[in-house]
Order: C-alpha cells, then sequence, then structure tokens
C-alpha cells in the first residue's frame, strides 16, 4: 500500500514542475554536463548567514555571503559588522586563505606549537602559524615577525612596532595580497612598464613607496581599488566588508589556489525526484541549468521528503533578491552565477544574478560551427553576432554530417541556405531555436484546397494550411489560370510562361471551370483588393483505389458503379459522361465496362469542408484478363497441404462448352490468394470450417479458377451436397435481376446464391447479373439451384464475311479488284457478278497451304502474276484481311470434337450434308466419328471472330466446309477443312 | 546510494558519441529476377528465427545466389520458354556512412545440368553500380561491362549471337528508405543487337521502369518492359511484366492430441509469388496463329516456421485475442502475456515498441557483445528523452523510433513514455513507419471525418494518409475519436492491420496491379 502511494507522489511531483520548462525545450533532453551535490554544511552557513546588518547593494550583500561560504571571513550573529576593522593578523591571516596557503599556515603553527614548551603563551595566539607562514614568504619581516607574536599585543607601540591586533591599512593589506599571489604565482602580474591606475587617486602620493607596485598591480586587476570615491585612502584601516569585497573582486583567482570554478548560466528547469529506499524515502530537487556555453548542468539537493522542503541534508548557499537560503529558493529562468567544487561534484554557492531575457533576432545565417556549437548570423550592417547553441539545436550523424533541429525534424546543416534570413531564439543568450526566414516574400500567395468554385458567382472558398476557410472573388474575364492535370509531365513550362506570356502555347492555361472541390490551388489577389483573384494555379489532388466492379448501369450519359475494394468494403461511385476509361492501353467506350471488371479507379477525395469528403471517379482502367476465371472445376475434396496452399481435388474435371470433361482422378490446386470465398450449399463458411467439416465430404465441390499471371489461383470454392445436373448450353428467356432466371429450353425457374459460380464473359459476378439473352451453360446441383453459371457470347458465325474472288486488277501493295465474287452465307455461296476492290496492307494475311506469302508477291504480272485467280476472301468492311489461296468449298460436315492432336480434329456424330436433297445424315449408327484436317490456312469462325487455327476446344460442335466428299461416307470420314464455323 | 548510480550511468550514456542514426541500408534485392524480362525465385524474407539470430545486422551481399530462372525468348518472332538458372553475384553493395561509391552485380544466365528445353540462353552481363546517397535517398546507375557481355541464345528457329559491340544497356534506380519499407522504382533502356537469324541482324530494343520495395513481411518487384524487335523482314512489339514477390503469412493450428501443454500454435508461411505477363502489340504476320498475350510462372516451395504458443487463457473469448495471439506470436508484443489486459490502455512507450518491433526497424545493440551482433553495432546515441530511463528494456525501441523519425516525444523534451498513447498520435506513427507521409497534401487543412475539428494539426496529414490508404476507418457517426486512448486490445488491432497492410495490400499494388494492367 505504502509503495502504491509513493509511486503517486514521485510522478505528481516529476510532471508537475515540469510544464514549466517552457523556456528551454532541450533542457530536458540535452545530455546532463555535470551534476553537482549539495554539501551537508550548507544549512547551517544558511542561517549563519542570514545577517541582521546586511548592506543593500548586491555586490556587498554577494561579499559577504560569498566569503562566508568560503569560510573566510565569519560573522558575528547575527550580525556581521561590515564596518568593523580588520586587525593585521586577520588580514594575514585573510591573505594567505585567499591565496590557498591556509593549510601551509596551520602546519607552520602546528610545526611551531610543537617545539614550544607546554607553558608557552604563544600556544594561546591562534594567528601564530600565519605569521610564521607570512615571514617565510616575506610578506613580514623578521623583525616584524618578533613583534607580532609577542603575546601580549598590547605591550608594544602601534606606532613604531607591528601590533598584530591593531587594525591594518590598506596599503599593508594590498602589499601583502599581492606578495602573497606573485609567492604562490610569480608571473601573476604582467610587468608594468608604466603605473597607471594608481594615478587616478587623488591620494597617490601617500601611497608608501614600497607598496606602489602592489596598490598598482591590485588596482590594475580590479581587486582592490577605490571603490569609485576617487581615493585609495592607502593608510586607512581595512574594513570586513572590504575584505569581503576584495574576495569577490579576485574572483577566478581565489577559486582557481582553493579548487573551485565558477560557472554561470541560467535555471531553465526543476524537476523533483523521490527515491525510497528507505520508509522515509529521499527528496532530490534536480536544478536543470543551461550553461554559458551551451552544455547542460545539474545542481541536486537533498531533503528529506517529510519535512519542510527548506532544510535538508545536502544544499548550497543561495542569495537570490537580498536573501539567503537553499538551492530550492532558485527559479526558472533565473540567470545564475554558481561555485562548485568539481573535485568533489558538490556546489557551494549560487548568486542570482538576473532574470530571464528571452529575444529573437532575424539575421542573415553565415556560420554554424558544430565544433564549438556556436552559431553566426548578420544582422542589416553585415555585423557578426555569435551565439552558442542548446546542445540539443544541434548534433552530428554516423557519417560525420552535422544536423540542426527545426521543428523536431534533422535538418543536414550542410543544406541550410547561408546568407538567408533565420528568426534566432535567444534565451539569455543561448540560441534555442532557430526557424528559417527565408528572403522577403515579393509576392504573397494564399495556398489551400478548393472547397467550393462558382465561375458564375465568380467566387472560391478554399480550406488553408491551417484549416480556415478563405472565400475571394474573381472576375471570370480578367483572370490567369493555369492548371496542372494529373496526366501532365511535370516537364510542361509552367511558370516560364509568366515570363514570357507571348509563348504560343500554354499547356497549363485553362479557365476557372476547370478549378474544381479538391484542387491545389495557389492565388494572388489584387494589391488595390485582397479580396479579388487576379491570378490562380491550381493542381489536381488524386488518389488511386482498386477493387471489382460489382455493378455498373449506365443511364444516359451518367453510369453509375459499385466497386469493391480490396479489403472487403464498397463503395459507389459515379462516372460522368467522357471520362477516360481505359483498357489494354487504349481507350474504351462505357460499354465495354463489365461486372466482374477489375479496375484501377482515379479518384478525387475532395475534403469540402472539415469533416466532410467528396469522391468523384477521374479515370478507369479497366484491367485485362487478370482476374478473369479461366477454369471452372468439379470434383470432390480429399484433402488440404496447409503449408503449400494447396488443394487436392478427386475426379476433376473442368467445365467446357460441352459439359464437364478432362477428367483427372487427383489434381492440386493453389489457394494462396487472398480473399477466396468458400461456400457450403449457399452459406459462406471459413477456411477452417472446410478444413474441419467438409475435408472428406461427398458434397460436390465446385471451383472458380482465377487467371492469376504467377499459375491459376483459387477464387471460390463452393461445396454442394446434392447431385450435380448439366443443362445444355441455352438461352436465357428471362431473369429476375435478383439471381432467378428461366432458359428457352427448361420451364423451371432456376435460383441462384451467393455460392454459385456465376462467370460472365470471363468475369466472376454475382446472380444478379445474368440478364436475358444471355447465352449461359449451367450446372444445377440441388432442386433447381445452379452451383455453376457459365455465360458466354452466343455461337454465330454470320458476323464473318468470306467472299470468293477472281483478280481482275492489282495495286501493288494498296488494293485489288474482283471482277465478280460470291459471298458466303454459312454453308453456300451466293453469287454477285459486281466488281469491287478491297484495300490491302501489311497486316493482310496472304495465305497458301504453304504458308504466307508477301504482300509483295501479290502482283498481277511476271509470271507470278495472280490475274485470274480465285481466292477466298475475309473481309474487314473494305479491306481484305486475308487472301486465301484454297479450295471451293462446298460440302459440309458436322461433329463434336472429342479430341485435337495437333492439326487433326477428331469428331464424334458426325453429319454429313447431302446437297442434293439438303439433309443432314449421320454417318453411322455405331461409330459415327471421323476426323478433319486442319490447314495452316483454313479459316476459323467462332462467335463472330475469326480465331486461329489452334483455337478449337474439345466439346465444340464444329461445321466443316470441304471441298469433296467420298462416294462412300462411312465411319472414320477424314476431309480437309478449308472453313471451320463453331456452332455450339 | 541509488541516485548516484543513476547519474553515473546517464554521464557515460551522454559522453558516448553524440550520434543519429540512419535505417541500417540493407541493399534491397534490387534486381533479383534479372533485367532481361525474366523471371527468377528470388527475393527471400528472412525467418524470424534468422532475425534474431542476425539482429539488425544485414551485411552486404557477397555471394553468389542460383535461382531457377524462366524467360519468355521472342527473337524468332514468337514466345518460346528457356527454363535454366540465374546466379547473381553482388560483391559489395552502399556502405554505410559513404555518400557515394561502387559495387558491382553480375548476372549469368544458363541453362544448367540436364536442361532439356529446346531453348538454351547463355548469358554473362556484368554491371558496375555506382551509387550516390542523398539523405534517405540512394541512387544506383548500372553501367553494363561491355568486355564480357556475351549472349548466345539458342531457339528451335535459329541461334542468335550478342554483338556487344553494337549493344548498350543502361539501368537506374532511385531507392527510398523509410523505416519500416525501403521502396524503389527504376528505369532501364537497351539495345541489343543479334547475328544469326534468318536475314541479316536481330535489334531488341527495350524500354521499361521497375517497382519494388522490402519491407519485414514482403517484398516485390515488378517490371513494365516495352520491347521491339526489328528485322529487315518483320517487326514484333510487347509488352512484358515479370513480377516476383515473397511474403510471410501466418496460419494456425490447433493441436490434435488432447493433453498436450497448449492448444495450438501459429506457423509463418514464407511464399513466393512468381510470373509474368505479356501482350503482343504487333507481330509479323507469320505468327498471325500464335495467342497474343500469355503468362509464365515459377512455382515455387513454400518454407515455414513454428511460432511460440502464448499462454492466453486468460483472453479466451475476447475479441482481441487472436490480435493478440498473432502479435504474440510474431514477437511483436513479448514478455509474460498477463501483463497485456485487452482492456487496459496501452502507453506511448509499449505502443512504440510494439510498433518498432512490428516493422522491424533496427535497433542499436546496448547489450554487450556476443556472437554475431558484434560485427556492426552502433554506439549509443546521446539524445535523451530524460523520461526514458536508458535501463529501460524499452530504451533502444524509442530511440530507434526516434531516431527513424516515427516520434519526437512532446515539446518539453520528454516522450512521456509512461502516458497513455491518443489514437491520433498512434495513426500518424503509423504512416510514418510506412513511410508514406508524403501521400497527403501539406499541409492538410482538414481530414474527412466528423470529428477532425478534435483531430491535431500536427496529425491531420497522416491521418488524411492512413484514411486514404484504408488503414483507419471511421465508426457509423464518421467519428475516429482522435484523441481519445487506446487500449491494449485496440492497439493490437492496429498492430495487426498495419502488418496485413505490409503483407498484403502493398503486394497487390507493387504486383498485380501492374502485371495486371497494360499501360
Amino acid at each position: 500500500m505504502k509503495k502504491t502511494l509513493t509511486f503517486i507522489v514521485v510522478l505528481t511531483l516529476l510532471f508537475a514542475h515540469a510544464a514549466y520548462a517552457k523556456t528551454d525545450g532541450y533542457i530536458y533532453s540535452d545530455p546532463v554536463a555535470n551534476t553537482y551535490a549539495g554539501r551537508a554544511e550548507a544549512s547551517q552557513l544558511i542561517s549563519n548567514l542570514r545577517f541582521t546588518d546586511m548592506p543593500a547593494d548586491i555586490s556587498s550583500q554577494d561579499a559577504i555571503v560569498r566569503s562566508g561560504v568560503l569560510n573566510m571571513i565569519k560573522g558575528y550573529e547575527p550580525q556581521y559588522r561590515p564596518n568593523a576593522a580588520v586587525t593585521k593578523e586577520e588580514a594575514l591571516a585573510f591573505v594567505l586563505r585567499t591565496v590557498g596557503l591556509e593549510n601551509a599556515a596551520q602546519a607552520s603553527g602546528v610545526a611551531l606549537q610543537a617545539t614550544l614548551p607546554a607553558d608557552s603563551p604563544l600556544l594561546t595566539v591562534w594567528s601564530v602559524g600565519y605569521m610564521r607562514q607570512a615571514r617565510t614568504m616575506g610578506l613580514i619581516t623578521a623583525a616584524q615577525y618578533t613583534e607580532a607574536v609577542t603575546p601580549d599585543p598590547s605591550t608594544l607601540d602601534p606606532a613604531v612596532s607591528f601590533v598584530r591586533t591593531a587594525p591594518a591599512t590598506r596599503e599593508e593589506l594590498a602589499g601583502w595580497l599581492a606578495g602573497a599571489l606573485q609567492y604562490v604565482q610569480p608571473n601573476i602580474f604582467s610587468t608594468t612598464a608604466t603605473q597607471q591606475s594608481i594615478y587616478g587617486y587623488s591620494d597617490w602620493k601617500n601611497i608608501a613607496a614600497d607598496k606602489i607596485n602592489a596598490v598598482e598591480n591590485l588596482s590594475r586587476n580590479h581587486i582592490m581599488t577605490d571603490s569609485g570615491t576617487g581615493s585609495f585612502r592607502p593608510k586607512a584601516s581595512v574594513t570586513r566588508l572590504e575584505t569581503a569585497l576584495i574576495l569577490r573582486n579576485m574572483d577566478r583567482l581565489h577559486y582557481d589556489f582553493v579548487g573551485l570554478e565558477k560557472k554561470t548560466g541560467v535555471v531553465a528547469g526543476l524537476r523533483d525526484e523521490q527515491y525510497s529506499e528507505t520508509s522515509s524515502g529521499q527528496l532530490w530537487g534536480m536544478i536543470y541549468v543551461r550553461t554559458s556555453n551551451g552544455t547542460v548542468d545539474v545542481l541536486q539537493n537533498s531533503r528529506n521528503a517529510s519535512s519542510s522542503p527548506q532544510d535538508g541534508a545536502a544544499d548550497a548557499v543561495t542569495l537570490r533578491n537580498g536573501t539567503v537560503a537553499g538551492l530550492a529558493s532558485l527559479q526558472e529562468g533565473d540567470q545564475i552565477e554558481y561555485l562548485v567544487e568539481p573535485s568533489t561534484g558538490t556546489v557551494w554557492y549560487v548568486l542570482v544574478t538576473g532574470g530571464l531575457s528571452n529575444q529573437t533576432l532575424r539575421g542573415r545565417l553565415q556560420i554554424i560551427n558544430l565544433t564549438d556549437g556556436t552559431i553566426t548570423i548578420t544582422d542589416e550592417n553585415e555585423k557578426p553576432y555569435t551565439f552558442p547553441m542548446a546542445q540539443g539545436l544541434y548534433g552530428t550523424e554516423t557519417d560525420g554530417s552535422g544536423y540542426l533541429m527545426a521543428a523536431n525534424q534533422k535538418r543536414p546543416t550542410a543544406t541550410l541556405p547561408l546568407g538567408s534570413l533565420y528568426d534566432v531564439t535567444l534565451v539569455n543568450n543561448i540560441v534555442t531555436s532557430v526557424t528559417y526566414v527565408g528572403e522577403p516574400e515579393l509576392i504573397p500567395e494564399t495556398r489551400g484546397i478548393v472547397t467550393e468554385n462558382n465561375p458564375d458567382m465568380g467566387y472560391i472558398t478554399i480550406l488553408d494550411g491551417n484549416g480556415r476557410e478563405i472565400t475571394k472573388n474573381y472576375n471570370t474575364g480578367s483572370l490567369r489560370v493555369q492548371k496542372t492535370e494529373y496526366y501532365d509531365m511535370r516537364d510542361t513550362l509552367g511558370s516560364i510562361h509568366s515570363l514570357f506570356p507571348d509563348f504560343y502555347y500554354n499547356p497549363r492555361e485553362t479557365d476557372m471551370r476547370a478549378i474544381e472541390p479538391g484542387d491545389i490551388v495557389s492565388f494572388r489577389t489584387d494589391p488595390a483588393d485582397s479580396g479579388r483573384v487576379i491570378s490562380i494555379s491550381a493542381s489536381t489532388n488524386y488518389t488511386t483505389r482498386y477493387g471489382r466492379i460489382r455493378e455498373f448501369r449506365t443511364n444516359g450519359d451518367v453510369s453509375t458503379m459499385l466497386m469493391q475494394f480490396e479489403n472487403g468494403g464498397t463503395a459507389w461511385f459515379t462516372v460522368a459522361g467522357g471520362i477516360m476509361i481505359s483498357k489494354g492501353g487504349r481507350p474504351v467506350p462505357t460499354a465495354e465496362v463489365q461486372p466482374g471488371d477489375w479496375a484501377r479507379l482515379l479518384v478525387n477525395q475532395a475534403v469540402v469542408a472539415p469533416g466532410q469528403m467528396l469522391e468523384s471517379v477521374k479515370e478507369i482502367t479497366l484491367e485485362g484478363d487478370g482476374h478473369y476465371i479461366s477454369t471452372i472445376v468439379k470434383g470432390k475434396l480429399v484433402g488440404f497441404n496447409p503449408i503449400q496452399n494447396k488443394i487436392n481435388l478427386q475426379d476433376a474435371q473442368r467445365l467446357t462448352e460441352s459439359g464437364w470433361s478432362g477428367y483427372r482422378q487427383i489434381e492440386q490446386f493453389d489457394i494462396a490468394g487472398q480473399n477466396i470465398e468458400y461456400y457450403y450449399d449457399g452459406q459462406p463458411v471459413t477456411l477452417s470450417y472446410v478444413k474441419t467439416y467438409l475435408s472428406h465430404t461427398d458434397a460436390s465441390v465446385y471451383l472458380a479458377l482465377e487467371n492469376n499471371y504467377a499459375g491459376e489461383k483459387i477464387r471460390m470454392v463452393t461445396f454442394r451436397s446434392s447431385r450435380d445436373e448439366l443443362l445444355k448450353a441455352d438461352t436465357v428467356l428471362t431473369a429476375d435481376g435478383n439471381g432467378g432466371f428461366n432458359l428457352l429450353s427448361n420451364a423451371e425457374a432456376i435460383a441462384t446464391d451467393a455460392g454459385t459460380i456465376v462467370r460472365r464473359n470471363g468475369r466472376l459476378v454475382d446472380g444478379r447479373q445474368i440478364i436475358a439473352p444471355d447465352y449461359a451453360v449451367v450446372s444445377l446441383n440441388g432442386l433447381n439451384t445452379a452451383a455453376v453459371v457459365d455465360i458466354t457470347p452466343a455461337p454465330a458465325t454470320a458476323g464473318v464475311m468470306i467472299a470468293r474472288g477472281r483478280i481482275y486488277s492489282v495495286d501493288q501493295g494498296r488494293s485489288f479488284k474482283v471482277q465478280s465474287m460470291s459471298l458466303f452465307g454459312g454453308q453456300s455461296w451466293s453469287y454477285t457478278p459486281i466488281q469491287r476492290e478491297f484495300s490491302i496492307d501489311n497486316n493482310t494475311l496472304f495465305m497458301t497451304a504453304a504458308g504466307l506469302t508477301a504482300i509483295d508477291e501479290f502482283i498481277d504480272y511476271t509470271d507470278a502474276s495472280v490475274m485470274d485467280k480465285v481466292y477466298n476472301i475475309v473481309i474487314d468492311g473494305g479491306r481484305a484481311a486475308r487472301v486465301i489461296d484454297s479450295p471451293y468449298v462446298t460440302q459440309a460436315v458436322r461433329g463434336t470434337i472429342y479430341a485435337i492432336d495437333g492439326n487433326t480434329v477428331s469428331l464424334k456424330d458426325v453429319y454429313t450434308y447431302n446437297t442434293r436433297n439438303g439433309r443432314w445424315s449421320l454417318i453411322s449408327n455405331r461409330n459415327a466419328t471421323g476426323t478433319v484436317t486442319v490447314p495452316s490456312h483454313a479459316v476459323l469462325v467462332d462467335r463472330n471472330q475469326v480465331v486461329g487455327t489452334n483455337a478449337l476446344k474439345v466439346g465444340q460442335q464444329i461445321k466443316v466446309m470441304t471441298d469433296t466428299l467420298p462416294e462412300n461416307i462411312t465411319s472414320g470420314l477424314s476431309v480437309t477443312g478449308y472453313i471451320i464455323l463453331v456452332e455450339r | 546510494m541509488k541516485n548516484s548510480l543513476k547519474y553515473v550511468v546517464v554521464f557515460v550514456l551522454a559522453s558516448l558519441w553524440f550520434i543519429g542514426i540512419k535505417a541500417v541500408p540493407a541493399s534491397a534485392q534490387i534486381g533479383d529476377i534479372g533485367f532481361f524480362g525474366g523471371i527468377s525465385e528470388g527475393r527471400r524474407l528472412p525467418r524470424t528465427t534468422e532475425q534474431l539470430l542476425v539482429q539488425s545486422a544485414r551485411s552486404n551481399r557477397n555471394s553468389t545466389t542460383t535461382l531457377n530462372y524462366t524467360e519468355l525468348v521472342f527473337l524468332g518472332g514468337r514466345p518460346v520458354r528457356f527454363d535454366g538458372l540465374i546466379d547473381i553475384t553482388v560483391n559489395g553493395g552502399v556502405t554505410e556512412g559513404t555518400t557515394s561509391g561502387t559495387f558491382t552485380a553480375n548476372y549469368r544466365v544458363y541453362p544448367g545440368t540436364g536442361a532439356t528445353g529446346t531453348v538454351t540462353i547463355n548469358r554473362t552481363a556484368n554491371f558496375t553500380v555506382s551509387y550516390r546517397v542523398e539523405g534517405s535517398q540512394v541512387i544506383y546507375n548500372y553501367d553494363i561491362v561491355k568486355t564480357n557481355w556475351r549472349e548466345t541464345i539458342q531457339t528451335p528457329d535459329a541461334t542468335f549471337t550478342l554483338v556487344s559491340r553494337q549493344s548498350s544497356y543502361g539501368i537506374s534506380v532511385i531507392e527510398d528508405r523509410t523505416p519500416g519499407v525501403n521502396y524503389y522504382r527504376g528505369d532501364l533502356s537497351g539495345r541489343l543487337v543479334y547475328t544469326g537469324g534468318n536475314n541479316g541482324n536481330t535489334t531488341v530494343d527495350q524500354t521499361g521502369s521497375f517497382y519494388g520495395y522490402d519491407c519485414a513481411w514482403s517484398s516485390t518487384e515488378t517490371h513494365r518492359m516495352d520491347v521491339s524487335i526489328m528485322t529487315d523482314d518483320w517487326g514484333l512489339q510487347y509488352q512484358i511484366r515479370p513480377s516476383v514477390t515473397v511474403n510471410k503469412v501466418l496460419q494456425y493450428t490447433w493441436n490434435e492430441p488432447t493433453a498436450i501443454s497448449f492448444e495450438g500454435n501459429y506457423k509463418e508461411v514464407t511464399q513466393n509469388i512468381t510470373g509474368l505477363k505479356y501482350d503482343i502489340m504487333i507481330r509479323p504476320n507469320f505468327m498471325w496463329d500464335e495467342p497474343l498475350n500469355g503468362t509464365a510462372n515459377l512455382t515455387s516451395v513454400n518454407t515455414f516456421e513454428q511460432l511460440p504458443a502464448p499462454d492466453l487463457t486468460f483472453l479466451k473469448g475476447n475479441a482481441a485475442e487472436d490480435d493478440i495471439r498473432k502479435l504474440f506470436a510474431m514477437q511483436v508484443l513479448t514478455g509474460e502475456t498477463q501483463y497485456y489486459q485487452p482492456t487496459q490502455a496501452i502507453t506511448r512507450g509499449q505502443f512504440m515498441t510494439a510498433l518498432a518491433k512490428a516493422i522491424k526497424l533496427p535497433i542499436e545493440d546496448t547489450t554487450a557483445a556476443t556472437g554475431r551482433t558484434t560485427t556492426r553495432r552502433q554506439p549509443v546515441t546521446a539524445y535523451l528523452f530524460t523520461d526514458v530511463d536508458s535501463t529501460r528494456p524499452e530504451y533502444p525501441y524509442i530511440m530507434a523510433i526516434r531516431n527513424a523519425g516515427i516520434a519526437y516525444g512532446r515539446d518539453d523534451g520528454m516522450f512521456y513514455f509512461d502516458y497513455p498513447i491518443e489514437r491520433q498520435e498512434a495513426f500518424v506513427a503509423m504512416v510514418r513507419a510506412l513511410g508514406l507521409t508524403q501521400l497527403g497534401l501539406n499541409p492538410t487543412p482538414a481530414t474527412a471525418f466528423a470529428d477532425d475539428a478534435k483531430v491535431a494539426a500536427w496529425a491531420k496529414r497522416e491521418v488524411a494518409v492512413a484514411q486514404s490508404l484504408g488503414l483507419i476507418a471511421p465508426d457509423a457517426g464518421g467519428n475516429i475519436y482522435p484523441t481519445r486512448n487506446i487500449t491494449k486490445g485496440e492497439a493490437a488491432a492496429l498492430l495487426n492491420s498495419l502488418i496485413e497492410y505490409m503483407r498484403n495490400n502493398l503486394v497487390s499494388d507493387y504486383a498485380e496491379q501492374i502485371v495486371n494492367i497494360i499501360r
């Protein structure tokens, strides 16, 4: 229980204070260079140094407290008695202490005392060691020493003798101090060529000749001066305050002798931390100081958590606004001078010298010196200023390159533009932030995203970078508008046009009607009327979305489209007329978009107001057959290979135009893809369900395989528990738009469900996309429920025009004429005695039984002349797509393909056509098979297209046109097919 | 006593080098299907165990990788398939701390022993790769070494031999390294002249671009190359789009025995998806009977690895159970499971640590050198958040997060490590982890959410990106509650969605959507 409580206390304290660290953002994050703890004796010192007769001026106060802290001059509690005179022995002791010879003096005294008899009165003289040391150092003469150590000084005449208890004069002190300093450091004062300082004193002539140098040296170094009075008063007695001031003036000179260090800085953060190792717990006050060279020092004082924070075990004397207290009296922003003892890591004394100064300067950046941690800027007069930077503001990367922090981001110093304007924020002359300003702005522009544009009313509303709504007017006629469309290359001439307006064409030039919500614009306003836009530059701001088109309905010029994205989410889009739709790299009409297509949309996601988004389609790119269902398989599930993402099917058969075929006893399919749908009797199930309950079911499983570039992958798996029944390919008579439909030859209504595989022109769709008069192969499973509906274009061959004509003339490489021709009518030819011309080009195929010939060989001269020869011509409008040298075909054979081997196609159920009686007859009741040889120049027609000779598939019913039939038609009939029509 | 000790530690850290850290420059697997329109199994992702062994010290490749290779040869006017091997030897890579340099990348395509195909390719193509580093980006220029550029292709139609003197090939790649993903795009353009066709020289002009990325959960490279083949007699133009992908998916299996100490566990399955698609635009007349498009693919065998089975029995029935289980299995969450209570708030420190692990952000090793980690340790940065004690185990992750620019702490220099994270802070961190901040408007004035006013100005851009990427979605009222805190359960779901994005959505963007669409 107790522990929890303590924990809460820590947190509270830690963060309550931290919130104030506003002046220096890096104070807690910069590395701490030094930590100095308070001293145990501080609390006693603090109470001792609270004198009642403290002078009013700060420097005197500081001198007194400081000398107290340094243990130089003690007070007479509760008084200090600043004006009391200092005796000679006190003055000598003071001098020796200031130069760090206190210990030597003490030792000298002890050494002397050891030689003295036990009753020697000298044993009671406290200063005897100091005198002895002073004599050793030559500060006093041997004679003076003898007088000084007289046990009872009152027996001596102060006028002629060296009376140790008599007041010391100022020049005496000067002589001793200068002498002591030179003793410990012979070259401490540079040789004085001219004596100048003392001439400022009106009474300089009163200074004893042997003290002149000493006074000069101390005076010049501001250690001992006239205190602004104009006279040195060499013979006057030294006061206690004066000695304290001398010590203060000695400053670093003294600190060096005693191993102290004076530092300056700013209190930039205060934090308390608590440790509870014992039941009492210890609270540490942490004072974060930004030192004058940019580093961070921490001063810490300990307090007992349970007692008043004012007193504590370790602290430092702190003088703040005339009050002597502990470190806890420091406040953030205090400029401080502090004495520390590096050898012990302790802080002795802190003087608050002033408050926080905070200013921002604008100047041109000249130098960033990472070694020294300084930054140099110049003002408008090119006067340089160099400031130290807070440590967290800069640093060095692993590769040695430097960076500055700006807005919490690292900015490589090498890339900072030198000579540009920056705002430099100084907190007590330490740079805490550097902000790039750049050069003066010449033409102000406003930037934002358009939420509304009304060219008719002539106003535009944008949201600027801060989310503010800005509305401006414009005059459509006198406005300059430029816009970068999404398809524009980024190398259009752009602003060059502003400089050279006569340039003949600017692709970005447009008018305000081209600006739409969601665009990013940057505009300039009329200098005379800031509410009116005079020029505007815009760019689109589109994003892409990718998914499957679930529904696509066109109504007049506008289409609506339901998209399903990869994450399963759906969204309706309106597709305006004129939107670019492309497929295979070419623009296609809207009618080309079919449900089940996958597409990449270019979408304008316009945030028209905070929290309100308008999405509009800008471009549709239809995918090729990458997501088409290439294969539909039926079989029985026999198992999974989970690690390889495979599913094994037994008795696998593929759906062909004539039903299930291509039996394989066991076959493996890939379920690696994402978003595979699993169904059981029309209900969606998970893969885990399938693995657990359907792995070895007797149910039929139907797979829809996607034509993935990396191999066929399963897209949909549907289990059905009934028997499969395949219906003949037929035309859809009616469809209810909700998945139900009727076939022409089948009275029963057929239902579809979510698990029905519906393939419409290769694309996976749902049952609602079945419409009359689709031509479909349906496989039922369950009572009038379709497991598979495969919709393809109805077989038809009438769309392909084949003619046979006699060449009349050839315009080489361009066209040829036939003097008459017959048109192929599906089985017979109809003659038209009309001359006709067909153009030819490099894509026209000139075919013979031997292969292709070149267009250059189709000529009407030389031995190779084609004049009067007869050709079959596949007509493509006014153009000849193929010119084929093949026989005149009048005999017809019909059959269903059961095997294909190279260019030999085996047919079953073979009928031949009797041209005489116009009847088809089965060639054999027992074995009505035959073979068709397909030469390379045969014309194959399937679904109104001329297809390749290898496009025939098992299961197709074809009609074969050939030139002759044998007299006796029997099983094993063999013909050559010159024109082959796929009938179903 | 404890107090002084603490300061000794801080002092030591502070006196180490003051250094910023860049993402570890693992030379991405650029060009691991070659640049010739073929496909190899390419790509690999280290298994988690391997990653733990090697830590972040992914060194430059310096060895030869031999991969199955398939290429369609169109030189005779129609596509014929070659199946063989490709040796890829990369000597060197981008050396850390340098701003420019060179290394070599050598490709050798050959049938391999026991090859039976009717098509053979013997090709040696060595590149000198010079690179330069510009901030987070690296530019690579591949220059072919002409002196040993050799190619002989045998097809049923003819044998073609490259005339290297008349041929040229250039590739230039730009790679951008973000905390979680290295993205790159390259362009290639070359002219290859062959002798041995039926009539004079055969000239092949190929120009294209390729895109790829590399992250902890998937890696993809896809080319789109337009090729025209010209002979004196005929011409052929086609576009070929080869692609190679590897990604890691999780599979859970329940144990069959009842008396087993854990109910089941996840396996991590690494699967390759390799294939190409081509579309013929113009073809010689004599090929009129050939299909105009087609695909080729290489099947590869998935590798897999068991993942630990954390004890999450205390979560049974919780909505976040599976998310948390996955994260523990993937070591995104570590330690004892019962400290991860799904209803409790997640702190900034906890979320950022998990995020760093989720994107496998390389961290600095602050521990003593052991084993293989000695090779490339970086000194501890001196950038300290005062409230993130360097002795905390999460410390290196927070430093990595900070150095990667995913989160910077707040203005007063503290990280607020142990404070609950706000939803918007998490969203921003996720988008920055993906390196996709640039998809958002700068600045973004407003987002599409009903409570847009509550989204902090610094978060709007990334929040808009997260919405457009589908990483976040509003509730029925259109709100995303940007300033609310996140439970540990929600955090698990968020991190899983980020991993899902890296595992699947990126693949679709870089593979399927390029391969399936002709441009």
